[in-house]
C-alpha cells in the first residue's frame, strides 16, 4: 500500500536527538536547525539539566562564547504541580569580564548579539531542570573567548528575566486567567485541553522579535474553545513544539494530539515529540489532545514581539 | 462546503409523538428520521408519578405488529447507573401481569404482547425513559383487558435489570479491570450499561446506556476508532436535562466516510451508520455537562472491524 501523502506534512517535525556542536552541552538533546523547521530562521534546541555539578554552553568552564545572533536561554522546572518551581540553583556567567548570576527560579536569559556568555553551572538540584534555547539565526554559529576576571559589576542583570507571563490588557477581561504568579490557567478559560499551567512571555519583556511559551499539559479536548474550533492565523512564522517531561527519555511525549494545518483542516497525528511548523499566513488549528498518559510540555516559538491573531469565524471542516 | 454524509446527522426532533401515548412532548423519530433504518426511537424524562404508554385508561393495554423494547434509565451521572430511585409497574400479556420494578431495567416487548399502561408509582428523582420500536413506524391496537390484575410470572422474564446486561461497568459494579473493553478513550463512557440480542429475548438488536463526561478520545485504537459493522445502527447523542430536551451539554466531533468527513454534534443529535459506512473517530472537545449517549444497533451482536492505523 502507498503511503497517502499529506499536502502540509512537511510542516510537521518530529524533533531529532543529538549532541549537537561539539562543546556546547555535555549530553544529547534535541538539536534543530532552520533546515529541520522548513526554513524558519531559527535554531531550537531542548534538554535537561539532570545533576548537579554540570557545566555546559559552553562545556569548557574557562571559556566564553560569542553568537553572531541573538539567542535566548530558557531555564524552568519540571514540576508538573507548581510550574514555578525550578528544582534547582543554575548560574550563568555574562560579559566579557564575567559577571555571574545566580538564578532559583523559572529564568529567560536573552543574550544579544556579541555578548560572550557561559558556560552555565548547576549548582543545586532537587529535581531535573528543563533548559531550551531558542538563537534567532538559521544554524548555530559562536567563537570562543578567553575570560578576563570576573566583575562585581550588574552591568548585565536586565538580561536575566524571570520567566514569567507579560501581562496583556486582554487578561484583565478574565479574572482568574493570569494569577499573581504570572501564570496562565488556559484550560479553564480556553478550552479543555489546553495548558493546565502556562508562561508565555512576550517581545516587550524579552526586547526581542519574539514570544515564547512554556506550559504543562495533562487534559484532553480541544485547545480553543470557539467558533473556529481555533483555526486561526499569524502574520508572522511560528513553532509549536511538543515536548516530553521525561529526562531520561526525549523521544516519549505521553499524548496524542490532533493538530490541524490549513484550511482544509487537514488532520496531523501528533504523539512523538514533534514541532508544527506555522508559515505566516497558514491557518492552523484545531489543535485537540485525543488522550494523555502523562502531562507533557508544549512550546510556542513565534517570530514577532506580539502574537498577533486572526481566527477565523468558523470551522471549516 | 455541503457535506457529503450530512443527510446521515439528524438533530433529534421534539414532539408530541402518538396520541395518547405519552402525556409530555418527547423525542420522537420514526424511519423516515433516520434515513429508512427501519426502527422508531423516543426518548424524554419522566419527572413525575404518572400513567404513559398508554395514558388514556388504565383499562387499555396495548399491542404492537413490532418487536419493543421500553428503557428506564437514571440520569444522574454524579450517581450510579444501577441507580433508579423509583417504583414503576407495567402491565404484561393476556393475562395482565403487573411486574413492579425498582431499579433501571430494559423492557422487552415481543411482538403482538399486549401490555401497559405503564405506572410510574414514585420517584425521587427525574428519570429518562426511551423506547426502540423494531418497526419503521409506530403503529398500535388498543386493546381492552381481558382479565382483572393478576401476580404470575409467566412475563417476569421480560425485565431486564441493568445489572443483568452483557456489559455492565457501573460505580459500585465495575467488571475488573483485565475484562474491561481495552480500547475505551478518555471521552468514552465513565459508566455504561449494554444489553446484546440474547439479552434480550433473541431480539436483533444491541442496544446501550451510558454517562459521558469527559473530552478526548472514544476509542483508542487503530485509525482513530474508524471501523464499520455489518449492520446498520444509530449512534444518538441525548441531554440529561430533564427540563430542556433540545441541550446536550457537549460537544463531539464525529468522523463519517473513509475520509474522515467531520461532523460536529453540538444538540442531541443521531448519527445514522449504515451497514458498511465507516464511522468514527469520535472525539468529545469539551463538556459543560454530562451527556447521554445510546448505540442502538440493528443485530444481536456488535461485530465491529476496525480500520488499521494510517501508513
Amino acid at each position: 500500500m502507498t503511503k497517502k501523502i499529506k499536502k502540509y506534512e512537511r510542516f510537521v517535525k518530529p524533533l531529532i536527538v543529538r549532541m549537537g556542536p561539539e562543546g556546547l552541552y555535555p549530553d544529547m538533546r534535541i538539536w534543530m536547525e532552520s533546515k529541520d523547521f522548513e526554513g524558519l530562521p531559527v535554531h531550537f534546541s531542548y534538554g535537561f539539566l539532570k545533576s548537579a555539578g554540570i557545566i555546559c554552553h559552553p562545556i569548557k568552564s574557562d571559556e566564553a562564547i560569542v553568537h553572531p545572533y541573538d539567542e535566548v536561554l530558557v531555564f524552568a522546572g519540571i514540576d508538573t504541580k507548581d510550574i514555578t518551581r525550578l528544582g534547582g540553583e543554575v548560574s550563568i556567567e555574562l560579559g566579557e569580564s564575567p559577571e555571574e548570576y545566580v538564578i532559583s527560579e523559572p529564568t529567560v536569559v536573552v543574550v544579544p548579539r556579541g555578548t560572550p556568555h557561559g558556560p552555565i553551572r548547576v549548582r543545586k538540584l532537587e529535581m531535573p531542570i528543563m533548559h531550551y534555547l531558542v538563537g534567532l539565526s538559521p544554524e548555530y554559529k559562536a567563537t570562543t573567548i578567553a575570560k578576563k576576571e570576573k566583575s562585581t559589576e550588574t552591568k548585565y542583570a536586565h538580561l536575566v528575566k524571570k520567566f514569567r507571563s507579560t501581562p496583556l490588557p486582554a487578561y484583565a477581561e478574565r479574572p482568574g486567567f493570569m494569577d499573581e504568579r504570572g501564570v496562565l490557567h488556559a484550560s479553564k478559560f480556553v478550552g479543555p485541553g489546553n495548558a493546565d499551567q502556562l508562561i508565555w512571555i512576550y517581545g516587550v519583556d524579552l526586547e526581542l522579535d519574539l514570544n515564547i511559551s512554556w506550559g504543562f499539559y495533562s487534559q484532553c479536548g480541544v485547545w480553543h474553545r470557539m467558533p473556529s474550533g481555533g483555526a486561526h492565523v499569524h502574520p508572522v512564522d511560528e513553532a509549536l513544539i511538543f515536548v516530553g517531561l521525561d529526562p531520561n527519555n526525549l523521544y516519549y511525549l505521553g499524548a496524542q494530539v490532533e493538530f490541524d494545518l490549513g484550511e482544509e483542516a487537514e488532520r496531523h497525528i501528533i504523539n512523538v515529540p514533534t514541532a508544527v511548523i506555522a508559515p505566516r499566513g497558514l491557518v492552523h488549528c484545531p489543535e485537540i489532545t485525543w488522550w494523555v498518559d502523562r502531562p507533557y510540555g508544549f512550546i510556542v516559538l513565534c517570530l514577532g514581539a506580539e502574537h498577533e491573531t486572526h481566527w477565523l469565524p468558523t470551522l471549516t471542516i | 462546503m455541503e457535506k457529503k454524509y450530512k443527510n446521515l446527522v439528524k438533530p433529534l426532533i421534539m414532539r408530541a409523538g402518538p396520541e395518547g401515548l405519552y402525556p409530555d412532548m418527547r423525542i420522537w423519530m420514526e424511519s423516515k428520521d433516520f434515513e429508512g433504518l427501519p426502527v422508531h426511537f423516543s426518548y424524554g424524562f419522566i419527572k413525575e408519578p404518572c400513567i404513559c404508554h398508554p395514558t388514556a385508561t388504565i383499562q387499555d393495554m396495548l399491542v404492537h405488529p413490532y418487536d419493543e423494547v421500553l428503557v428506564f434509565a437514571p440520569i444522574d451521572a454524579s450517581g450510579d447507573i444501577l441507580d433508579l430511585n423509583a417504583e414503576i409497574s407495567i402491565d404484561l400479556g393476556e393475562e395482565n401481569e403487573e411486574h413492579v420494578f425498582y431499579e433501571p431495567a430494559a423492557i422487552v416487548i415481543p411482538k403482538g404482547t399486549p401490555h401497559g399502561p405503564v405506572k410510574v408509582r414514585k420517584l425521587e428523582k427525574p428519570i429518562a425513559h426511551y423506547l426502540v420500536g423494531l418497526g419503521p413506524e409506530y403503529r398500535a391496537e388498543v386493546v381492552p383487558k381481558k382479565a382483572a390484575t393478576t401476580m404470575g410470572l409467566k412475563y417476569i422474564r421480560l425485565i431486564k435489570p441493568f445489572r443483568m446486561a452483557r456489559l455492565c461497568l457501573s460505580k459500585k459494579l465495575a467488571p475488573p479491570a483485565a475484562a474491561r473493553l481495552s480500547i475505551g478513550g478518555p471521552g468514552n463512557a465513565d459508566q455504561i450499561i449494554w444489553f446484546f440480542g440474547d439479552n434480550l429475548e433473541d431480539v436483533k438488536l444491541n442496544v446501550s446506556w451510558g454517562f459521558y463526561t469527559s473530552p478526548g478520545i472514544w476509542h483508542r485504537i487503530g485509525r482513530g476508532g474508524a471501523h464499520v459493522h455489518p449492520v446498520d445502527e444509530a449512534l444518538i447523542f441525548v441531554g440529561l436535562d430533564p427540563n430542556n430536551l433540545n441541550y446536550l451539554g457537549a460537544q463531539v466531533e464525529f468522523a463519517l466516510g473513509e475520509e474522515g468527513e467531520r461532523h460536529l454534534i453540538k444538540v442531541p443529535t443521531a448519527v445514522i451508520a449504515p451497514r458498511g459506512l465507516v464511522h468514527c473517530p469520535e472525539i468529545t472537545l469539551w463538556v459543560d455537562k454530562p451527556y447521554g449517549f445510546i448505540v442502538l444497533c440493528l443485530d444481536a451482536e456488535h461485530e465491529t472491524t476496525w480500520l488499521p492505523p494510517e501508513e
